[in-house]
């Protein structure tokens, strides 16, 4: 059984926490400072695609390549944007989130065109996974927003009967500092970003999984969700002619990493931690030093 | 695959009807109106429990006067004008056309924990499709909290049986019979025992996977909306904290004209329950509207006009 709060304004940092712990999915509606990261990612997104052109038709006007070659660089300038960074700060902080003990990674701005043939490593839905498979973080909190409207065919799917049942997986013998390192060697070589994808394996199911307690959230500009690193979910595949765009980050509250806390790992047996990713939201300062219990 | 939507306001409303016939189930979410509503709600639940706390005064009262004041305030809610009218505004905002649709009446449902203070007036059904009752798949339905709720205060949908059959008493079961009998036992002034025993209510035969469950844990001025098909139930009070909800029907004249309609899937019972409906704008017998060549021809347009 699934628990899923929807709330306006914010919630009590510890008390969400609790509740992601759990397995729950708390769904902050109508968040004042994401709508406007929303209108930041669409004028960054009009700016690149050029005037005239609905970001999210783009894929329609441009070739494969050069649909590839805007998005890259549009996705570059969003994740190191002053504006949007500020704006997530602030987001964050409205759905009742502690700053100061607060660390978190980046965020990308996906975008997932619904045409097959513009998708690449860029651009890619993501296969069912746990995001503990691949970071052993338990305390990892996901933070998920959509910068458009959302259709059953553009969203994300949660399976949360797994949220403390194992799926048979092949995360033994995986590690994510080799994992780091395999990639990063095909990109000094210039590799594809094919041959980047192939350079380790993926972590996925090893079995069949028992679709019927999926639930997709179709949220607008401006929602947030948050649930547990822990949840099985996958992108839906995007049948639509209309791509869709989100946005998403990872936080961390220090309390809960020094004191072990976090949701279940029933089935996670890779080695290897992502905390290098984690920097204060306030002050930007990496969680490594703080972080004791690790 | 169940969506779950949200929205800040109203939609268009075919688009609505088209979401639940397809099994989505809609949020409107901290809408101003019913916020509004709520804290009026609020206000007569606090005179009637009065000196008590609504939410816990099972905890202070036994459960004569308890239920003494549930009946007070059920019997207040459910005949106030202002109610109707809150709610009609609140449809209405949500682009509910409301010359063409029609509503049940507005249950005021009181659930507390202590199962000492449990009677007809607060008990709640087990896990239920409103269609094992009922044959009006046109049908949607609303539900919203009067107070916040929590975990072990809600309302639970279980998404999987959209599509998946649940064996069920059904067959046999007709809406007619079951509510003759629990009139004549209601006469007599037979116990919340007899009156469920007269005709039993229908009941999955088979174990229910729990863990397709969502729980919706909603605010006051949320409401939500679902199809009459979806597996539903108020699981029982385990929170400590009385909850507090109200829960109606509406059907679209022209979805019963066109059989623009939720699938049944395992529901064998017989009996609809349109003559429980009356319009939105003015409470005339939606089954009459239903019947009328003109219904066909008023756009929604026209909404807004009456009433």
């Amino acid at each position: 059984m699934a628990v899923t709060r929807f709330i306006s304004g914010e919630l009590d940092d510890s008390k969400r926490r609790d509740m992601i712990f759990r397995g729950e999915f708390v769904l902050f509606k109508g968040v004042p400072s994401m709508k406007l990261l929303c209108e930041r990612a669409d004028f960054l997104a009009r700016e690149a695609f050029g005037a005239g052109i609905e970001p999210e038709l783009a894929h329609h006007h441009y070739a494969r390549e050069d649909y590839l070659a805007i998005v890259d660089p549009l996705q570059r300038r969003f994740t190191n944007d002053d504006t949007a960074k500020r704006l997530f700060r602030n987001a964050l902080a409205e759905c009742g989130v502690d700053l100061e003990k607060t660390f978190w990674d980046w965020f990308p701005l996906r975008i997932q065109p619904g045409s097959g043939t513009h998708t690449e490593m860029a651009t890619a839905g993501l296969h069912g996974h746990r995001d503990s498979w691949y970071s052993n973080l338990q305390a990892q909190n996901n933070w998920w927003a959509p910068i458009y409207t959302l259709e059953p065919c553009r969203a994300v799917a949660y399976h949360p009967r797994y949220f403390d049942r194992p799926i048979a997986n092949n995360s033994e013998g995986w590690d994510l500092g080799e994992f780091r390192k395999a990639r990063a060697e095909v990109r000094a070589r210039h590799g594809t970003s094919e041959e980047v994808k192939n350079a380790y394996p993926a972590i996925r199911a090893m079995e069949e999984v028992d679709g019927s307690s999926e639930i997709i959230f179709i949220m607008e500009p401006g929602d947030i969700i948050c649930f547990s690193l822990a949840h099985f979910h996958e992108s839906v595949q995007n049948i639509s002619d209309i791509a869709r765009f989100s946005t998403e980050v990872r936080t961390l509250n220090i309390d809960d990493v020094n004191s072990a806390r976090g949701a279940p790992n029933v089935d996670a047996k890779s080695t290897g931690d992502a905390y290098e990713d984690f920097f204060g939201i306030s002050d930007n300062q990496s969680i490594l030093s703080l972080a004791t219990s690790r | 695959m169940v969506p779950v939507y949200t929205f800040s306001q109203g939609i268009d409303d075919e688009r609505r009807r088209e979401i639940i016939f397809s099994g989505g189930i809609i949020l409107f979410k901290r809408l101003e109106g019913l916020v509004a509503l709520a804290e009026r709600v609020q206000g007569v639940a606090t005179e009637i429990f009065s000196p008590h706390d609504p939410l816990t005064a099972h905890e202070q009262l036994d459960r004569f006067s308890y239920l003494s004041r549930v009946e007070k305030f059920q019997r207040k809610m459910t005949n106030s004008q202002d109610i109707k009218d809150g709610f009609a505004a609140i449809l209405a905002d949500l682009g509910v056309n409301n010359v063409l649709t029609g509503y049940s009446r507005f249950a005021f449902r009181i659930q507390p924990p202590a199962h000492s203070h449990i009677d007809r007036n607060t008990a709640t059904l087990g896990p239920h499709r409103d269609s094992w009752y009922s044959q009006d798949y046109a049908q949607t339905n609303w539900w919203t909290p009067w107070y916040p709720l929590d975990a072990g205060r809600s309302l639970r949908i279980y998404t999987k049986y959209w599509n998946t059959p649940l064996p069920n008493t059904s067959r046999g079961w007709d809406l007619d019979e079951f509510r003759q009998a629990r009139a004549s036992v209601t006469k007599k002034n037979g116990s919340f025992e007899e009156v469920k025993e007269a005709y039993p209510p229908v009941q999955p035969t088979e174990r229910i996977d729990a863990l397709s469950a969502m729980d919706f844990i909603m605010e006051p001025g949320d409401i939500l909306n679902f199809s009459l098909a979806h597996l539903h139930e108020g699981p029982p009070n385990s929170s400590g904290i009385c909850r507090f909800s109200t829960d109606f029907r509406t059907m679209h004249a022209h979805d019963i004209q066109s059989g623009n309609l939720a699938p049944n899937i395992d529901s064998e019972s017989t009996g609809s329950g349109i003559g429980d409906f009356r319009r939105l704008a003015d409470d005339q017998a939606l089954a009459e509207i239903v019947q009328s060549e003109d219904s066909q021809t008023v756009d929604a347009s026209q909404s807004g006009l009456i009433g």
